[in-house]
């Protein structure tokens, strides 16, 4: 049936915020290299003043010169993550919600379509194809800076960057922020699950349903016991949560310069840890209650409307 | 025939108002029905339990498959559009019908893009740049487009100038219905639709009031202008409803003996409109 993917096109439709955004912040990121471009020309042998001589980026393994570049596009990307959960919380939030409050509802209820479907369709796009959008628009985004910065290169005497550069390491990029953004995901999967319950439950401000009721637990956890059960899971959550997606030292590269100095540092390595590990299983279960719940309400509350 | 919706011993409260009590109706293939009533009496309480939409108890049966739990399934062959305007403002009007080709199985593209051909509606117009009118023209060419067994209407014309509302129940009729199909419709403009509808059904206070054939109430009910002087006789027959017009009494008979009544003055069918009233209001006039 083809029913899914046209529920995720639709879910685009009403949304487009979710590629619009990351893709205007790459713009305005596109834009401000061309002005600092502009800004450099005819500046000169920077690279010698501050010393670094990427010529020396021939003295390391082919391999190690794709990890300068493919993790400097990941790194360069991190501030994308952080759009993206936001845009996944209001979305979330407006998920099952918005149509209650426009009455189209009844129009989407008219469909044949379940309201497992619906509600897993709208999940789906909030852990997949919105990453999907955010990483997409970050391909195009690669690409275009690694060309503004090779020019950025040849004004200022780094000419040696061209060493670094590898088709493969805009995929090794890719393939790293594809596993981040998911795993990202799998890991907030508990929170945007509870932020679609509360989009399914609330008649009106489902941002408050959102908020209040964890932050008067934390409260009054607070109270009671002098701490928080809730906020230490969270806390730790978002701990330990890091080293079961990557390795954030795996392998040390460092380029000689001539001087005696050197440059380069640690480089993190993907790992998929997080995919067996208690953490992202007991999320999956939490998430599954509240999805659940979400769906139950999406079926049966339309009743008071 | 075999009944397209049977439904037995319906109840459903709202605190201490019972929407629905005790209601039992049975609807066949091949009708249009008109579901009237006042506000509040439970005509929307009623499409909601067959659509699925709302909890009840009792039992009900619409296409073999009981609302409550397999709505997914029944949702192939049933249709709605409740209330005006319900169709998602964000919108466009091509993505509306992308969108419902992708969904429904029973959708036929061609039959939709020809109800729209004559209309001034603009494909690439958002739903929510349309008129009101427009608005209902497209949720219809929508609905008519999909091959349904059963549609049902609630207030489809609710807010719409006059002509919207006549060229709506013209299309429903000419374009759509036929012996395959059954249409359901609420509305209180009961004028509007009483020469397309094949059944009657009056509900008050959460029970249907009359269940009738069209053909069949030319039999039963008959209308009488008595003089005041006879207005005893007349109210010894029972009428079910009475009322003053000129300084003469008019009653509704339910089944009455025809031969004593015309007795009293000239017969006549009472429109649907007289009914629903005599009906709502009952003898007290």
């Amino acid at each position: 049936m083809k029913t899914f993917p046209m529920l995720l096109k639709r879910e685009s439709w009403e949304h487009p915020a979710l590629w619009i955004v990351p893709a205007v912040v790459a713009g305005l990121v596109v834009l401000a290299m061309l002005y600092g471009l502009a800004k450099v020309w005819g500046m000169g042998e920077v690279a010698r003043h501050i010393g670094v001589d990427l010529s020396k980026l021939a003295t390391i393994s082919a391999e190690d010169r794709r990890l300068f570049l493919s993790s400097a596009l990941v790194a360069g990307s991190m501030p994308f993550g952080f759009f993206l959960a936001g845009l996944v919380f209001f979305y979330s939030l407006d998920s099952l919600y918005a149509d209650r409050r426009d009455r189209s509802i009844l129009f989407w209820k008219s469909m044949p379509i379940s309201d497992i479907q619906t509600v897993l369709s709208k999940l789906v796009m909030a852990i997949v194809v919105a990453p999907l959008f955010t990483l997409a628009v970050l391909a195009m985004f690669h690409v275009v800076i690694v060309f503004l910065g090779a020019m950025l290169g040849l004004f200022t005497g780094m000419e040696g960057w061209y060493l670094a550069f590898n088709p493969l390491a805009f995929l090794q990029a890719w393939g790293t922020l594809l596993w981040f953004l998911i795993a990202g995901g799998l890991v907030l999967l508990p929170f945007i699950g509870w932020v679609m319950l509360a989009s399914a439950w609330a008649r009106k401000a489902p941002f408050l349903w959102a908020v209040i009721p964890p932050v008067a637990v934390f409260t009054m956890e607070n109270i009671a016991y002098d701490r928080s059960y809730l906020g230490q899971w969270i806390l730790n959550r978002m701990i330990q949560a890091p080293a079961l997606i990557a390795d954030m030292s795996a392998r040390r590269v460092l380029v000689q310069l001539d001087n005696g100095r050197s440059f380069g540092g640690d480089f993190f390595a993907v790992k998929f840890d997080l995919l067996w590990s208690g953490l992202m299983w007991q999320g999956v279960l939490i998430t599954a209650i509240f999805i659940t719940g979400a769906i139950w309400l999406r079926r049966y509350r339309a009743d008071a409307e | 025939m075999t009944a397209l919706i049977k439904a037995k011993g319906l109840q459903k409260s709202y605190g201490t108002l019972k929407a629905l009590d005790d209601v039992s109706f049975e609807i066949e293939p091949g009708r249009i029905v008109g579901l009237i009533g006042p506000n509040g009496a439970g005509k929307t309480t009623a499409l909601k339990a067959i659509l699925g939409l709302a909890s009840f108890e009792g039992e009900m049966n619409v296409l073999g498959f009981d609302p409550r739990t397999q709505r997914h399934q029944m949702m192939q062959e049933v249709c709605f559009i409740a209330d005006v305007a319900t169709l998602p403002r964000w919108m466009k009007v091509s993505q509306a019908i992308d969108f419902v080709q992708g969904i429904h199985p029973r959708f036929r593209r061609d039959r939709a893009e020809h109800f729209l051909s004559r209309t001034e509606i603009k494909r690439d117009s958002k739903i929510k740049a349309l008129s009101k009118g427009m608005v209902t023209q497209l949720h219809l060419a929508l609905v008519m487009a999909i091959d349904a067994k059963l549609l049902v209407l609630d207030e489809p014309t609710l807010g719409l100038d006059i002509l919207f509302r006549k060229e709506f129940y013209m299309n429903l009729l000419n374009d759509y219905f036929d012996e395959e199909r059954t249409i359901i419709v609420t509305t209180h403009q009961v004028e509007e639709i009483e020469n397309i509808l094949t059944d009657l059904m009056f509900i008050h206070h959460g029970q249907i009031v009359l269940n009738e054939k069209m053909d069949n109430l030319e039999n039963r009910f008959v209308e009488v202008l008595v003089a005041a002087d006879r207005a005893d006789e007349a109210r010894a027959l029972k009428p079910i409803h009475e009322r003053e017009v000129f300084g003469k009494r008019l009653f509704i008979f339910d089944g009455v003996d025809r031969q004593q009544v015309s007795k009293l003055g000239e017969m006549k069918t009472p429109s649907v409109t007289d009914l629903f009233v005599a009906k709502m209001r009952g003898v007290a006039a």
